[in-house]
């Protein structure tokens, strides 16, 4: 059995990869058994987000059960998302005090987090040259500075018209470039990690 | 002509994909009797090996992120490249006193790296290492995700962080809290954004491609290493096919 | 009551116990005495008889468990007791005459009488010793008595190295042979064997002392072996018969005769004088003189010391030998983590870098300033498409509208797509709310009914379906695409909106009037743009996208491409800006402003930390290479 079962989850990825990539190429062959295949895909996506947040909260539940500095954080997510359940489930993910949820508290966290990150960004930025003192962190430092100039209008000086002109070829020349030529390498990367997953060799389904 | 070109187009990505699979078969069963090829050296793959080393004599842990990608996107790619990643160094620090923590963003790959560690350490006969609350998803939004993980960083007694998967822009918040809990940080993301936030804050970014050849670095078998020969072909085979089209397409053939 | 010194650890101890208190060695089977007895100098040999009588029934009836009684034979012990009884009876007291004479006997050799050959100068030790042993021994103490018996007779005769070789005045002595004890003759009687040519009885060497032997009882008649009466014929012979004729020298064989040293040195009177040495009276070397003595006085056999091992240690050495130990122990202890303090120079840059970007940032909003002017709509590239395509959306068509973005980019966002739902709501267009991530529909619905609010004659808008999440990422993409119903089949209401109207004429995707796509991540807007523009290009359905400025550089390429897959693009909050400048929807709040101070404040913090930084490290860098 201990023998069987990885076969047998093998087995079922490596013809299951199979149809849905041939159905992108034959859709009249195999498009139908593409959308069944697909449609099961999304609806263990959705179990799995459910079975995630399941995880999530045994994690803080043991946290919270024990004594240390974080444990009562891990309390309090616990009581928000049970809260959370509870007032979505009755007045529905759309409701008044669903989104009064939303508006008072998602957001403007995730909007600090956001801020918190500009103001990382830029500690970094001003750290970088220290860190790295090489002529790559000159050229970074460099195309960083012009971007940001080139953004928007100088307080108190206006736009700087070479500045806008420069910031826009960076942007989409060697900028675009460099992220083309990145995409392509990613590209092949993920052609060659689902290969490997297509001929059964790289098993991350615990085969 | 139009209808060769639109056969072309349409079967253009499954050749390019049986090619593919032929290179990585032909690699891989003729390096079997061959020596172990040559690598250039990436300094990160080196600090990864050392930082589990450093963890298990210092009797800490690894702090492993498979960022926030769906497996069904194309993010998935650097997302199984973080399951890699991941059963290599649970293998490296099986010994350790403390295993690996592994965060997620999405609920997919928390259930993989769950599989992951329970079959590494079953492979090992180690099962009763496994505590499947060491796999934890921290939040299903980018910030959330963030969030999430930083307390992980600061709690848990972590040695180093090994961010390998899709991440955003956030990881700039999960840098800095490795720096601020003295942690070691070695990173990388198939986003191009994080990819320039990444060499600004991380110790160690890996730039590019350069993720997707953890499993050759790792030692993670010999398809590994035969996929990574199959990539810097076929990154050849672009480059001159891009300059190729760019000459025509100056000369004026193409329209 | 006198105490009995242990002959192995020398402690007194009480005459009535057989075995030490402190070692347990035995005590009276040695049959030392303490030296409080020989005070009057009297030898154990000349002890009372009585009280020597005493001891030796108590010795007789002592617990036959102790070693030493255990170790003595059984005939020996019967020679004892029937020697002891007939001792009992009549105890006497040697007179002093024969004390003296006994003395005599021992301090001067035995004559040899005329007849006996002389033995060669080299054999006087062994004539003397033969001639020892011809001569009575001297009369044991009863507790030499009970362990000597029969055997000391030729001990006497075999261990006594000192018998000088008669001197003259010992040759005057007269050499009758000197009588024996009467206990002797009585072992002589109860032997049952003669041997023949044996020495008669009572020779001794009383004899030449003229010394008469005591007129003793003779014992009862005890049964002895044989080998031991022969012993006694054999010894006490001598003493009885008359003279023997000389024996014979020996004629020593060529190889032994060659070990004799060459020079015969005569044999050396004794180191010391043996005249006032003790007598042993018990044991195996009874009667000899000049033995060492067994007493615990002579040899004290006692436990060896035990000599301190500890170390003669200095005051330094024991110092250094404290920080050795101290050093070894903190090894073994966890060294505490030493506490970050709060208050460092990288927390301090932290602080003045947020200070110097949020305070200006907030200056602006709190005033409401609006000094820098909106972006031109020309400026700002696909604005003006953008604006195009949904000024030529008809009244009341549905639009597919995707809220792809976080809810941390709201900031940024939420200015451009409030104007573009604040037009659709205008233009009465029916709005297809979807979502690929789990905060879309919130975000979705919270900004709709937030732009319905701030414009009262719209009141609270309600042509909108929320057909809320679809999972699966890009599969789920690729699924709306060609078959939303089957992928959303219910809005986040549960009414089927399929069935009514306007979306009963929607089958595929491309049959929607417009597909808007408002996302910050530019994968997400790849993959709309990947998976869903295929199927839009073939009916010209405009694909649209509302992005944050960090993505527009890698959406920017679809919009330019011929033929383009974007239609129009609104990024950023220069786009937004521009956008809402066209349409007459302005709404600043000091915002504008707000960014551009921002991004001033951030450039030069960039520049002069990097400056510093260089500055800074350069001269370190040169004393790290210099040392």
């Amino acid at each position: 059995m201990k023998k069987i079962l990885p076969t047998s989850n093998a087995i079922i990825a490596v013809i299951s990869g199979s149809l849905v990539l041939l159905g992108y190429f034959f859709p009249g062959v195999f498009g139908n058994i593409q959308s069944i295949l697909i449609g099961w895909a999304i609806i263990l996506a959705a179990f799995a987000l459910f079975l995630g947040i399941f995880n999530l909260a045994i994690v803080h539940w043991k946290k919270a059960k024990t004594t240390g500095p974080s444990s009562i954080y891990s309390l309090v997510l616990l009581i928000s998302l049970f809260l959370t359940i509870i007032i979505v489930s009755l007045s529905g993910p759309t409701g008044s005090f669903s989104l009064w949820i939303f508006n008072t508290f998602q957001v403007p966290v995730e909007i600090s987090l956001l801020a918190v990150l500009a103001v990382v960004l830029v500690f970094s930025g001003a750290r970088l040259l220290t860190r790295r003192p090489k002529w790559q962190t000159v050229l970074f430092l460099v195309i960083v500075l012009v971007v940001l100039l080139g953004s928007a209008p100088l307080f108190l000086l206006g736009e700087v018209a070479p500045l806008i002109a420069l910031r826009g070829w960076l942007a989409q020349v060697p900028a675009v470039a460099g992220a083309r030529g990145l995409l392509l390498g990613v590209a092949l990367g993920t052609v060659a990690t689902g290969l490997r997953i297509l001929i059964g060799v790289d098993r991350p389904y615990g085969g | 002509m139009e209808q060769v070109l639109d056969l072309i187009n349409n079967y253009l990505g499954l050749l390019f994909i049986l090619l593919c699979l032929g290179l990585i078969l032909f690699f891989y069963f003729s390096d079997r009797n061959r020596p172990k090829i040559s690598l250039r050296e990436i300094q990160a793959f080196r600090h990864i090996r050392r930082e589990v080393d450093l963890a298990v004599e210092a009797g800490k842990r690894l702090h492993i992120s498979l960022g926030r990608g769906n497996i069904n996107d194309l993010q998935g790619g650097a997302a199984f490249i973080g399951l890699t990643i991941l059963d290599r160094s649970a293998r490296a620090a099986s010994n350790s006193d403390l295993p690996p923590m592994v965060s997620s963003g999405d609920g997919v790959l928390t259930i993989l790296s769950q599989d992951t560690l329970q079959f590494t350490y079953h492979s090992l006969a180690t099962e009763q290492r496994y505590n499947p609350t060491n796999a934890r998803l921290t939040g299903l939004t980018s910030m959330a995700y963030a969030a999430g993980c930083m307390p992980i960083i600061h709690d848990e007694h972590i040695s180093a962080n090994i961010f390998a998967g899709h991440l955003g822009t956030e990881i700039a918040l999960l840098t800095e809290a490795g720096e601020r809990s003295r942690s070691l940080t070695v990173a990388g993301t198939d986003s191009i954004h994080a990819q320039a936030v990444l060499f600004a804050t991380s110790d160690e970014p890996l730039l590019g491609e350069e993720l997707y050849a953890a499993g050759a670095y790792l030692g993670a078998g010999l398809a590994h290493s035969a996929s990574l020969r199959m990539q810097d072909i076929l990154r050849w085979v672009l480059v001159v096919a891009i300059l190729i089209g760019a000459i025509i397409k100056l000369i004026g053939i193409l329209p | 009551m006198t105490d009995i010194l242990c002959p192995l650890c020398g402690k007194p101890n009480p005459s009535e116990l057989d075995e030490c208190m402190y070692c347990h060695a035995p005590l009276k089977a040695s049959g030392f005495l303490a030296p409080s007895d020989q005070e009057g100098d009297e030898s154990p040999f000349l002890t009372p008889l009585d009280t020597s009588a005493e001891a030796e029934t108590s010795t007789v009836k002592s617990e036959p468990g102790s070693p030493l009684e255990r170790a003595i034979p059984d005939w020996l012990k019967n020679t004892e007791e029937k020697f002891l009884e007939g001792v009992e009876s009549k105890p006497e007291q040697p007179t002093s005459e024969e004390i003296s004479a006994q003395i005599e006997s021992l301090l001067n050799p035995p004559v040899i009488p005329e007849n006996v050959v002389e033995p060669a100068n080299d054999d006087d030790w062994l004539a003397s010793l033969l001639a020892e042993a011809g001569g009575e021994p001297l009369s044991l103490g009863p507790e030499e008595e009970q362990l000597g018996g029969p055997a000391e007779a030729s001990d006497v005769s075999i261990t006594e190295p000192f018998i000088e070789k008669p001197s003259d005045e010992e040759d005057a002595l007269p050499t009758q042979p000197a009588e024996k004890p009467d206990w002797l003759t009585g072992l002589e009687a109860a032997s049952m064997i003669k041997l023949s040519g044996e020495i008669t009885p009572g020779e001794s060497i009383y004899a030449e002392a003229n010394v008469e032997p005591e007129a003793e009882e003779i014992p009862s008649p005890i049964e002895i072996p044989d080998w031991i009466g022969q012993a006694d014929v054999m010894e006490s012979s001598p003493s009885q018969k008359e003279p023997e004729p000389p024996i014979a020298a020996a004629e020593l064989p060529g190889w032994l005769e060659a070990l004799r040293p060459e020079e015969a040195t005569a044999a050396t009177e004794p180191v010391e004088d043996l005249s006032a040495a003790d007598i042993v009276a018990t044991g195996p070397l009874v009667g000899l003189r000049g033995v060492i003595s067994a007493r615990p006085s002579a040899i004290k056999a006692r436990k060896p010391p035990t000599y301190s091992i500890k170390l003669r240690v200095t005051d330094e050495q024991h110092a250094r030998v404290e920080m050795m130990e101290a050093l070894l122990a903190d090894e073994q202890k966890p060294k505490p983590i030493p506490s970050q303090p709060i208050l460092t120079s990288r927390n301090i840059f932290r602080l003045v870098v947020a200070a110097v970007l949020i305070l200006p940032i907030v200056w602006m909003i709190i005033t409401n300033s609006q000094r820098i002017p909106t972006p031109q709509p020309g400026s700002v590239p696909g604005v003006v498409d953008f604006t195009e395509q949904i000024q030529s959306l008809q009244e009341g068509v549905p639009v597919l509208m995707a809220f792809d973005y976080e809810p941390g980019f709201s900031g940024e966002m939420n200015l451009a797509v409030s104007t573009l739902i604040n037009q659709l709501m205008l233009k009465n267009v029916y709005m297809t709310l979807v979502t690929t991530t789990p905060s879309g529909p919130a975000l979705a619905e919270s900004i709709i009914k937030s732009v319905a609010t701030m414009e009262d004659e719209l009141g609270s808008y309600s042509y909108y379906t929320d057909l809320g999440y679809i999972p699966g990422g890009t599969l789920g993409l690729l699924g709306l695409a060609n078959s939303p119903q089957a992928v959303l089949p219910y809005s986040l209401d549960g009414i089927n909106v399929w069935a009514t109207a306007p979306m009963n004429s929607i089958s595929i995707i491309n049959d929607f009037s417009a597909v808007i796509v408002m996302t910050n991540d530019p994968d997400i807007a790849r993959s709309w743009i990947e998976q869903v523009s295929p199927v839009l290009n073939d009916d010209g359905t405009p694909l649209l996208i509302v992005t944050s400025s960090q993505a527009e550089p890698l959406i920017r390429p679809y919009y330019e491409a011929n033929p383009s897959q974007v239609k129009g693009m609104v990024a950023g909050l220069a786009g937004g800006l521009a956008y809402g400048r066209i349409v007459g929807n302005i709404q600043q709040n000091g915002v504008w402003d707000a960014y551009s101070i921002g991004i001033t404040a951030s450039s030069l913090i960039i520049l002069v930390g990097s400056i510093i930084g260089v500055v800074l490290k350069m001269p370190a860098s040169d004393k790290k290479k210099e040392s």
